[in-house]
């Protein structure tokens, strides 16, 4: 066939060998994340991302061409092969080579501590909190009132975290006033509000060593830096002090047996995973039993419930059983106070929605017999935590129908 | 759809270059896909890139035919016509007529429009002068149109450029070599520099107006600097590449624009096919220099008003023009033979300062912007209020130092300083390990750019 270079005569586009090869080596090479996307392992990647990733969508019409070619890029994203690795790389290339933060949610600060933004800037917010805290102090009073008044004793225990404990591993990308106010929180911490709306003399006890955890916060791994999350050593310090508040006799062979294991760090937002050394606690002289996802019951009144379990202890340090509510910061826990109490059911409330409060607080508490209720939330989260607005709600709404309540006889 | 998003590197450029290889109709292939591309991100809108070229084809017809005159005015005016409306109706009527039509809407802007409605005024206008045949067919026509490399972002191509590799081309193994190298370097440049870059930009222009201070001023504006040229000729790179694989040889789009030692060598050297095209088809009918000094500087502060409107519909755009327009002026004038003899580092020094500025205009949403930020540029801001890490951090300081480095012809420098003592048998294998180095650290940052946790926002 003819060529020609005048546009007159047949068309032609010729390809050498060495191009074919190299055509084809292209696409070999380009093509491997998409052809490796079926081996992929999406469910741990959905794990660590905490999220469904996207579905092949479906053709909807010419009209909706862009929104599906979207979609279909979205799929592509989320499925492609080799993306576990790189971001992990990438991460840990960002985090340990640069000395970045590998996400946008989490700030690293010096010497290996890793904080999360929302935290930082939750606990440490120059303008004060007064109105909050004692918004929060009346809630936590009625909310006691009304647990009390059901005959249950009640506890609060605030869990402390990073910003407050070691503020001056901040990182400068933190601004000057944000570090400022953390450094000055160790000062004037949150109790004294929190504690003027809880009468110590009815019983009520309140727990947040604040003090207790400064004095022994550079003990090794105390309070694992790598974490969000408390853990370990930090955890069985407050543990120990919360039963003895309430109570509950603690022995000094309380935790014997413990020693430094490695685990690891519970920030995989980070994108990739770090091992942490923790203290870990056997408490063999009481026998824990755990049973995660249990009871079952729970189910039926907070429907997208995740973290939630039962302890059984055989040979508990008190015969009272327990209901611990809390943030994310209760599973940790839940393993060092489970040993004070023949049962100890945690429920995370994280995702506990309003509709659901009314059943959850009466009817699901009804159910199982408990004598004591813990609640517990971490210092930073407790400007918006909304663990007692349940309660609250409802023993408004008591109070509101007692007084439409007719007064007196005919 | 870009050229560095993971369905266009990994999934419909491999399934392209696979049905290239194995079928024989091989410009329909790339017209096929090329439709595909511009339909991915923009749906309905690829009957008006068909429509715009079916126009094109008609008047290009009677253009040629020769009896026709009103045929190239005509075709301008339609195009034109088009082009104003998706770009330009909102901010003509709203804007500039103050009549408050559109409010936040107005039509949907169809991306690469200014370019494929360019290019097709450049098919015209070249049929009238007689510098290029007509399209043997609609196909070959839309195929130059939409040719999906240089069809969002340029460069501008003129059709006699490829109406020869249209009909008959030949691509060897140096093609092939050639254009990937091309393809990875400007991916590199869009997806680790300029992207770097942008991080510390974007957060720059974002704090609030009344706290830029001249840290964060300097750290925008420069870091802009190297976004926007990495940005662009990554992008521009990229095309000329793929360009070359297929066997079509576009011409350079960027000349190493940062080394210029005046705003007239800039723009010899920057969007070299935008200036070219302002120069061969409004510059040069409008009189370029031909009709006095006075004239002359008229036609280029119209010509790069107009420029600077071709890059956005906003005030901020036509405002950045006329900026460049001025200097342009004023250079003409006699400030070229000044800079022309001054020591290079000051002529340098000149047209960077220039330059920055300019891009400050550009990326500012408002003059208000721009204006706190070059206000605190020269030292007429707010105390500093944040620490150089709360911008900036490692990687992305890294990554602009290496900008700072490329935007010089270092590669030029080191084939001249160190070619000719290498081996010839080393050159290639080590060019060759350099491009799959950079492009393994490319698909990292590509796959990894897909993370998306989702964060609690209750703990």
């Amino acid at each position: 066939m003819g060529s020609s270079t005048n546009g007159r005569g047949p068309r032609e586009v010729r390809l050498s060998r060495a191009a074919r090869a190299g055509l084809m080596g292209m696409v070999a090479v380009l093509s491997m994340p998409v052809i490796t996307a079926p081996f992929s392992d999406g469910e741990e990647r959905a794990r660590m991302e905490k999220r469904e990733l996207a579905a092949f969508p479906v053709w909807r019409g010419p009209l909706e061409a862009p929104n599906y070619f979207a979609a279909v890029g979205d799929y592509l994203d989320d499925h492609v092969g080799f993306a576990f690795a790189a971001n992990r790389l990438l991460r840990q290339v960002m985090f340990y080579g640069f000395g970045d933060d590998p996400v946008d949610d989490v700030r690293a600060g010096t010497q290996g501590f890793v904080y999360l933004n929302d935290g930082i800037e939750a606990l440490c917010a120059p303008e004060t909190e007064d109105a909050r805290s004692d918004e929060l102090a009346g809630k936590i009073d009625r909310v006691f009132g009304w647990l009390e008044a059901r005959g249950y004793r009640v506890s609060l225990g605030v869990a402390v975290t990073k910003p407050g404990l070691y503020p001056e591993h901040l990182p400068q990308k933190v601004s000057a006033g944000t570090r400022a106010a953390c450094e000055a929180y160790a000062a004037s911490p949150i109790r004294p509000r929190l504690e003027a709306g809880i009468e110590p003399s009815s019983g009520r006890v309140f727990h947040y060593p604040f003090a207790e955890f400064m004095q022994r916060r550079n003990e090794r791994a105390f309070f694992p830096k790598e974490n969000f999350h408390w853990n370990g050593m930090s955890t069985h310090v407050f543990a120990r002090g919360l039963l003895e508040k309430m109570g509950v006799p603690v022995s000094a062979e309380f935790g014997a047996g413990a020693q430094r294991i490695e685990a690891r760090a519970d920030l995989v937002m980070m994108g990739f995973f770090r091992r942490i050394e923790v203290w870990d606690f056997p408490y063999a002289a009481q026998g824990l039993d755990y049973h995660p996802r249990n009871p079952e019951v729970v189910r039926e009144y907070y429907e997208r419930a995740r973290g939630f379990s039962t302890w059984n202890s055989t040979d508990p340090l008190s015969d009272r059983s327990a209901l611990l509510l809390t943030d994310s910061f209760g599973k940790p826990l839940a393993r060092h106070l489970a040993p004070g109490f023949k049962k100890l059911v945690h429920v995370n409330l994280n995702h506990l929605q309003p509709r659901e409060w009314k059943g959850f607080f009466t009817s699901f508490l009804d159910q199982l017999e408990f004598s004591d209720v813990i609640f517990l939330s971490h210092d930073s989260g407790l400007a918006t935590t909304r663990m007692f607005d349940g309660i609250a709600s409802i023993e408004v709404e008591d109070q509101g129908a007692a007084s439409n309540t007719p007064q007196g006889g005919l | 759809m870009v050229f560095s998003s993971i369905p266009f590197l990994f999934f419909l450029f491999p399934l392209f270059l696979l049905l290239y290889l194995v079928l024989p109709w091989k410009n329909l292939c790339i017209l096929a896909f090329s439709l595909v591309f511009y339909a991915w991100g923009e749906g309905i809108f690829v009957l008006l890139l068909l429509a715009t070229t079916f126009v094109n084809f008609g008047i290009g017809k009677a253009i040629a035919g020769g009896s026709a005159r009103w045929a190239l005015p005509l075709g301008v005016a339609i195009n034109l016509g088009i082009l104003a409306y998706f770009k330009y109706a909102a901010f003509l009527i709203d804007e500039v007529l103050a009549l408050d039509v559109f409010g936040s809407g107005g039509p949907h802007l169809p991306l690469g429009i200014s370019f494929f409605i360019f290019q097709s005024i450049t098919y015209l206008v070249d049929l009238q002068r007689r510098e290029a045949r007509p399209a043997r067919s609609f196909s070959d026509l839309a195929l130059y149109i939409a040719m999906f490399p240089q069809l969002i972002a340029g460069p501008i191509v003129r059709y006699a450029t490829v109406a020869e590799a249209i009909a008959d081309r030949q691509i060897d193994g140096k093609d092939v070599r050639r254009g990937a190298s091309y393809f990875v370097v400007g991916l590199a440049c869009k997806t680790l520099i300029a992207d770097n870059a942008a991080k510390v930009a974007d957060a720059a222009f974002a704090v609030d107006l009344s706290t830029v201070d001249a840290m964060t001023a300097w750290l925008g504006s420069l870091t802009y600097t190297l976004q926007i040229y990495f940005d662009f000729a990554g992008y521009s790179l990229m095309a000329i590449g793929l360009g070359r694989i297929m066997g079509f040889r576009f011409p350079q789009n960027f000349d190493h624009p940062y080394v210029s030692r005046s705003i007239t060598e800039f723009w010899r050297r920057w969007h070299i096919s935008l200036s070219t095209w302002f120069r061969d088809y409004l510059y040069i009918p409008l009189g370029g220099n031909r009709m006095g000094p006075a004239r002359t500087y008229l036609h280029l502060f119209i010509v790069f008003l107009l420029c600077g409107l071709w890059h956005g519909a906003a005030w901020t755009f036509v405002a950045w023009g006329m900026f460049h327009g001025l200097l342009l002026v004023v250079e003409r004038v006699g400030m070229g033979r000044v800079l022309g003899s001054a020591p290079r580092w000051l002529a340098h020094a000149y047209t960077l300062t220039c330059v920055v500025v300019g891009w400050v205009l550009f990326r500012s949403e408002t003059f208000a912007q721009a204006g706190m930020f070059l206000r605190a540029m020269v030292g007429l801001g707010p105390e500093s209020q944040r620490h150089f890490s709360e911008l900036v951090s490692h990687e992305s300081l890294s990554f602009a130092c290496l900008g700072v480095l490329f935007s010089m012809p270092v590669g030029r420098w080191l084939r001249e300083r160190y070619g000719p003592s290498m081996p010839a048998s080393a050159i290639g294998p080590a060019r060759f390990a350099a491009i799959c180095c950079l492009f393994v650290l490319c698909s990292i940052y590509i796959l990894a750019g897909t993370y998306s946790p989702f964060i609690y926002f209750r703990f």
